[in-house]
């Protein structure tokens, strides 16, 4: 009985042990050895990996690097080299990433019988721990020129200790012009002095106080004197911690005045920053490829939090749609380029031109700043005082201003009030005052973009008549040219069309010199080029009809075979259809030409001739027995091409 | 002696003998050539051919022929009266534009016309022919080579006679010289001199192989490529079949049709028409 319990739970422990055993399997790191894409890099990589859910998962060691001799010798080769490993598909474990771009001058060297090719060029390289894809324990960042083989200069160099991607402790970064050696606490803020030194030893030095990461204040030292330049000292009221980049330098500099800002290197420290954080980004980019990764250090800083309420945060979006309006048509009346003519004539436009070059001065500039510190987010790093006094350091532009006209090196002046309804009010919040600025700059600007449109449509139509009309002339000219050349060459009966043609044209430019008034003479200008052109057309049309002619009866000749003289005889053929053309047709289109002709009619004469040559030359080939018979009784032009099938609309 | 005589009697029989067959014979064949040829007299003549040349396709075409031809007699002075009606067919093969060849069947209906014979009035004879014509342009001119070869089976007017048949060599010479033109094309008035030896051959004849020579010119119209008319005269002589040493001899007057029509489709005619060239 126990040996017949037993087999079952046996067969059904060997059935779970299998079952566990295929998924485990399935899960056992493997080995890949081969050629590697990691974006813009292309090597050859050596890495463990198992498949989850058909998934490749980096687990285990990583290589992958590239180099090529042959490149190198020829031109210029570069080479990459990552080396570190990976748990669970994110880095983790010690890592070194290094990109060079070397040439080499073909020389070499033989070194314990090994030869030696000496390179030149530069050489990056990041060196570090990961910790589950953030950056842990000291970190390493260095750029150096290599000469022959040699470093000859370091050109970049950080060195951050991080906790867990937090950085901490002392830091420093070198550039080729300044080094910045700082300090964070635990929890990543700056803290305490963060210096600034120039390389050269000669330029200012700047020292940065921080105190628990709001910037206290910022001293400036050079070799005959020193200045403090107060920060956010004293402001014990809220804050909000954000990273340390040329953002934050924006909204710093919204509290100074233009003298310290001009003092101030000129961004150098958030440069620096930035230039590190680069460097960090890509080898995150290289780690993101493979997996997950949280690279990137993050310097933070407190700044003063004045937040926008909801009314507010409508307002400034008003103030930004007020300014992109503005701002587009300001542009666009600014570089209209007949505006920037007739201003030096016309002192209307030249004080309409000014106003605007006003209008975008005293209030789009001032709006267009806020709209950058809004684009920025930094809008709330700032008291609204500060904001205003710093964007309008002469004080809030007026509703009525003097328009300064330049013409004929006589200047005078005009006044212009802004059409505005909304004005300046103290009693309102700051920014419902801003908004009503970039209000009264947006209705400024409109005011006048409408008076100068009808400006221009009437400098816009003048212009247009004036080509008009010189085109009238060209059109005329070259037709007269072409008819008096051609009809030379071809038999009488065309060179009469040819004639008519002329003497049509003229007639219709005497009709056009006839139209007075400034509304009709435009259009008439419009249908005169279009009837010249049709009449052009129609005239080189007219020039290949001889040719047309020959064209079909050489088209209808055959060549067929005589068997009594054994020779090829020309046969004309299909003789009803080429008399029609050249006893019905033709004769028609050249009466028409003679007797009918009007402006509206040669567009689609024009189309007929051309449309019969090419219909006849298509029946060759055709059945046409029908149409032959057909067409021995019909003698009427008209009905003939309705046989054709040629749309016949001259006379209808 | 006797036995001399018997020999010389025997003889003389054997001899009389022969010469009495011989007499037989020759009055049968009853064929003397005379001393010198001898020519008869001239004959008039009058030829009304029509030729039709009718394409089937690229390269075939069917030659049509018919002939009415009028002889002169006693009652009927020139133009004469219907000597031979023909009927000559032939499918003839394009090889190009200089080069043809046909063969066909000839029905000729020869009509009596001695006015003296009471013999049958009409007697169907019989032809296989062949032809091969050569063409070449020469300056304006073109020139043609024509060999024929016929077989043909006659009979004579006299009742129940059995037919002989005969083979016919021909070859004509023949030119055709644009008048009023640089080449042969319509509308074109042609001058063509032509010269044809007619060879015979079979067991009837004997001492008549030349059968005729034919000099002729012609004057001729091309109306369009399809139709052509040309009229001339002819001179011609030739050895009597019954006595090769009697010469024929006549004048004819000659007036021909030439049409070559095309029924064919227009997308069949194209471009094949063309031929090669």
């Amino acid at each position: 009985m126990i040996r017949l319990t037993i087999k079952p739970l046996l067969q059904f422990l060997v059935y779970i042990v299998v079952g566990i055993y295929i998924p485990v399997s399935a899960q056992e790191t493997q080995t890949y050895n081969g050629p590697l894409q990691i974006g813009k890099y292309n090597g050859n990589a050596t890495y463990s990996y198992k498949l989850v859910e058909n998934d490749t998962v980096l687990d285990g060691d990583f290589t992958v690097l590239r180099s090529n001799l042959q490149e190198l010798l020829e031109k210029q080769d570069y080479s990459f080299q990552f080396k570190g490993s990976f748990v669970d598909g994110t880095a983790n474990g010690p890592w070194k990433f290094q990109f060079g771009e070397f040439n080499s001058k073909s020389q070499s060297e033989v070194i314990d019988y090994q030869y030696r090719v000496l390179v030149s060029g530069i050489q990056k390289s990041a060196i570090g721990k990961i910790k589950m894809g953030k950056p842990n324990g000291k970190w390493i960042v260095l750029e150096e020129e290599i000469e022959n083989s040699e470093i000859s200069k370091t050109l970049f160099k950080s060195v951050i200790s991080f906790d867990n991607g937090v950085p901490q402790q002392n830091f420093s970064i070198n550039s080729e012009n300044y080094t910045l050696v700082g300090r964070f606490l635990r929890d990543g803020l700056a803290h305490d002095e963060w210096s600034l030194f120039p390389s050269n030893g000669i330029d200012q030095f700047e020292s940065w106080y921080f105190k628990d990461g709001l910037l206290q204040s910022i001293r400036v030292d050079d070799e005959s004197d020193h200045k403090t330049i107060k920060a956010f000292q004293g402001y014990n009221s809220q804050t909000k911690i954000i990273n340390l980049n040329a953002g934050y330098i924006k909204a710093l500099e919204i509290q100074l005045s233009q003298v310290d800002i001009d003092i101030l290197h000129h961004n150098s420290l958030p440069e620096l920053l930035k230039q590190n954080a680069a460097r960090y980004q890509e080898v995150d980019d290289i780690l993101s490829a493979l997996g997950k990764s949280e690279f990137l250090p993050e310097f933070k800083v407190k700044v003063p939090y004045y937040p926008l309420d909801s009314l507010e945060v409508a307002n400034v979006d008003s103030i930004v749609s007020y300014y992109k309006k503005a701002n587009e048509l300001s542009e666009s009346i600014l570089q209209n380029s007949q505006l920037n003519i007739l201003k030096l004539s016309d002192s209307n436009t030249a004080y309409q031109y000014n106003t605007v070059l006003y209008l975008k001065e005293k209030f789009l500039k001032p709006i267009e700043e806020i709209v950058n510190y809004d684009s920025l987010n930094i809008l709330e790093y700032t008291s609204r005082e500060q904001l205003v006094n710093h964007v309008f350091s002469d004080g809030m532009p007026e509703s009525k201003m003097d328009i300064e006209i330049q013409i004929d090196s006589i200047t005078s002046s005009k006044s212009y009030s802004l059409p505005s309804s909304d004005t300046i009010n103290n009693d309102n919040s700051i920014i419902v005052n801003i908004e009503a600025v970039a209000k009264m700059g947006y209705d400024g600007i409109l005011s006048i973009a409408n008076e100068v449109k009808e400006t221009l449509t009437q400098e816009k139509r003048q212009n247009e008549l004036a080509s008009l009309e010189e085109e009238i002339i060209q059109k005329n000219d070259s037709m007269v040219i072409f008819i008096d050349s051609t009809s030379a060459t071809i038999p009488l009966k065309y060179a009469t069309a040819l004639k008519q043609l002329k003497s049509f044209t003229n007639n219709t430019l005497n009709e056009y010199s006839k139209v007075k008034s400034a509304q009709n003479r435009l259009a008439a200008a419009r249908s005169t080029v279009d009837c010249l052109n049709n009449l052009n057309d129609l005239s080189r049309t007219v020039s290949l009809m001889p040719a047309y002619q020959t064209d079909i009866i050489e088209n209808y000749t055959d060549r067929i075979w005589n068997p009594f003289m054994a020779t090829l005889m020309d046969e004309d053929i299909k003789k009803r259809i080429t008399s029609t053309y050249t006893k019905i047709l033709e004769p028609y289109f050249l009466t028409e030409i003679e007797q009918q002709i009007s402006c509206e009619s040669i567009e689609d004469l024009n189309k007929n001739i051309t449309a019969t040559y090419k219909k006849i030359l298509e029946l060759k080939d055709q059945n046409t027995k029908k149409l032959e018979r057909k067409l021995k009784k019909e003698k009427d032009p008209v009905t003939v091409l309705e046989m054709l099938n040629v749309q016949n609309t001259t006379k209808q | 002696m006797k036995t001399f005589r018997t020999q010389i009697v025997k003889l003389v029989f054997l001899f009389l003998f022969t010469a009495t067959f011989q007499i037989v014979a020759q009055e049968k064949e009853a064929v003397e050539l005379p001393e010198y040829s001898k020519y008869k007299d001239l004959g008039t003549k009058t030829w009304i051919n029509t030729y039709g040349n009718i394409r089937i396709s690229k390269r075939l075409f069917w030659d049509a022929q018919t002939h009415l031809r009028l002889e002169e007699t006693e009652a009927t002075p020139f133009f004469g009266q219907v000597a031979q009606v023909y009927n000559r067919h032939a499918i003839g093969y394009i090889h190009s534009k200089y080069f043809n060849v046909r063969l066909g069947g000839v029905l000729r209906l020869n009509f009596n016309t001695d006015e003296a014979s009471t013999d049958r009035n009409l007697v169907p004879e019989w032809r296989i022919w062949h032809q091969y014509q050569f063409a070449q342009s020469l300056a304006s001119m073109m020139i043609y080579h024509r060999i024929r070869i016929e077989h043909r089976w006659t009979q004579s007017f006299v009742e129940n006679s059995d037919y002989i048949f005969r083979n016919r060599w021909r070859y004509m010479f023949r030119m055709k010289i644009p008048l009023n033109d640089h080449k042969l094309k319509p509308k074109t008035l042609y001058v063509a001199p032509e010269a044809e030896l007619i060879m015979q051959s079979g067991k009837a004849v004997v001492a008549s192989p030349m059968e005729d020579l034919r000099l002729t010119t012609t004057l001729g119209y091309i109306l369009t490529p399809r139709l052509t008319v040309a009229a001339g005269a002819m001179y011609s002589q030739g050895q009597d079949l019954k006595n090769g040493g009697y010469y024929k001899q006549s004048w004819a007057m000659r007036f021909h049709v030439y049409y070559s029509p095309d029924f064919r489709k227009v997308k069949n005619k194209l471009p094949e028409i063309h031929l090669t060239d």
